[in-house]
């Protein structure tokens, strides 16, 4: 985890016990995202281009595992899901 | 705690208006003139109120008597066309211990002398009731409506996340917090229900969006939720209908849901903490709603910018949106878009707008209060969702 060093974040995280955050801007594959959680910016490295609003997986998600945002359950993983990639209706279901 | 006015049914006002209602839209041009001529006043019309049955007749009693009955109105005027209609109200008004004067058109004859009546009317009455002083108050007096509108991609993710921040903070304090909007709620009620305190509650919030479903499917509507998250939702970024819907849900805090009340019905506070009342989602109607339910304050977050408030209740506005905290800073009186860009975390901007609450409540003006741009709408049945 790395201190705030500048203000420029691309994606959120709304609640502690979340496993998803929301980007900001678009996202290319391989890029490195600055992720606000709470007061920290913690630095991550997206695996699938992710367009603004869109949401990545921010640890690894066993297919079946739900998927927490606002620190509820806002669906379940339908494959397996890695750090860094982008969590949508192709990988989530309700 | 905060300082407010002590009321005799043991409710505690932010502000000590006197309410101007109009029960009927003819007479709408009088109750104006006469709220225009009286500082210390606050009008409330409405289209509609003349020949009104069933559901409607109902809704229209009950809003009306709530709003009367908001402990920000230190004393009521009713401009009515005849005496049957100021009979009707004023007297459950009377019984409940609040000043009440009815102003009646076909009583006094003609619109020059039943506005020179109300005015002195309501400037005798401003006169007593300004000389209520604020006293101090334990914040489980005070209730706060969350409402939002104009939402954008702000408002899921910091505005009302923040908001909902600061209806935490009121709470823990000892005070109250009512959500609304039965409409976008749909597809987190389980995770409501999941919250409740008790079997009626988890019942009731089921309960209060299998009515608007069956609202929806009387106008021609046969599956509200099919194609919800729309298409345009899916490509912003919403997965499924629980995510859509708790980004407005989570303006009112994640404490236990105490209870579900019909639209304008009082909200009793006993206990104090979170509490839903079942409306519809356009925000005046909802907001006059959380009014005559007996909010004190509304905390209403926008995304693009919704200039609405309720007149008998100071409305906070909040966005989250950076670019609207530029473009209409008469319209907020708190931004936090600074979460947006990584300045602060949602619980600092939740903090400043829990701040800003107190301040309110402590007499601070909002915007839309020095701007007189207050509306009440009451809903008719069938019309909104």
């Amino acid at each position: 985890m790395t201190e705030r060093t500048d203000r420029n974040i691309d994606a959120i995280m709304i609640a502690q016990t979340d496993n998803v955050a929301t980007c900001l801007n678009d996202i290319a594959a391989g890029a490195q995202v600055s992720v606000m959680q709470g007061k920290d910016i913690v630095t991550m490295k997206a695996e699938d281009p992710i367009p603004r609003g869109h949401k990545i997986a921010l640890q690894n998600i066993a297919d079946g595992d739900n998927i927490f945002k606002y620190g509820e359950v806002i669906g379940k993983a339908s494959a397996t899901i890695a750090t860094g990639q982008h969590v949508h209706t192709h990988n989530v279901v309700d | 705690m905060f300082y407010g006015y002590a009321r005799s049914n043991g409710a505690v006002g932010v502000r000590n208006t006197v309410g101007i209602i109009a029960l009927m839209d003819n007479v709408n041009g009088i109750a104006r003139k006469i709220a225009e001529n009286v500082r210390g006043t606050e009008l409330v019309t409405d289209l509609f109120g003349r020949k009104l049955i069933g559901l409607n007749h109902e809704m229209r009693l009950k809003a009306i008597h709530g709003m009367a009955m908001n402990p920000n109105v230190g004393g009521v005027i009713l401009v009515t066309l005849h005496s049957i209609s100021a009979e009707t109200f004023a007297a459950p008004i009377a019984a409940a211990g609040k000043d009440v004067e009815c102003v009646v058109y076909q009583d006094i004859g003609g619109t020059l002398r039943t506005i020179e009546r109300g005015t002195l009317i309501a400037a005798k009455m401003v006169k007593k009731v300004s000389g209520v002083a604020r006293t101090e108050q334990p914040l489980s007096k005070l209730m706060l409506g969350v409402e939002c509108g104009g939402s954008d991609f702000s408002s899921g993710i910091a505005g009302n996340p923040a908001l909902g921040h600061a209806a935490d903070l009121l709470m823990d304090a000892g005070g109250s917090v009512v959500l609304s909007e039965t409409a976008e709620i749909m597809g987190a009620e389980h995770l409501m229900a999941a919250r409740a305190v008790n079997n009626k509650a988890a019942s009731d919030i089921v309960g209060a969006i299998a009515e608007m479903e069956e609202l929806a499917r009387k106008a021609g509507v046969p599956d509200i939720r099919r194609g919800n998250p729309s298409a345009d939702n899916i490509k912003g970024g919403l997965t499924t209908l629980a995510e859509k819907s708790l980004g407005a849900v989570k303006k009112g805090g994640s404490k236990p849901l105490q209870g579900v009340v019909g639209y304008c019905d009082p909200v009793i506070p006993d206990p104090p903490g979170f509490y839903f009342m079942s409306t519809p989602s356009p925000a005046c109607e909802s907001m006059t709603g959380l009014a005559a339910g007996g909010a004190q304050i509304i905390g209403f977050n926008t995304g693009l910018g919704q200039p609405s408030a309720h007149p008998f209740v100071p409305t906070i506005k909040i966005s989250g949106n950076p670019a609207t905290a530029e473009n209409a800073p008469d319209d907020l009186d708190v931004s936090v878009s600074d979460i947006l860009t990584g300045e602060i975390s949602i619980e600092e901007g939740g903090q400043r707008i829990y701040d800003e609450l107190l301040a309110v409540a402590n007499g601070r003006a909002t915007y839309t209060e020095l701007f007189g741009t207050g509306q009440s709408t009451i809903s008719i049945a069938g019309a909104s969702f």
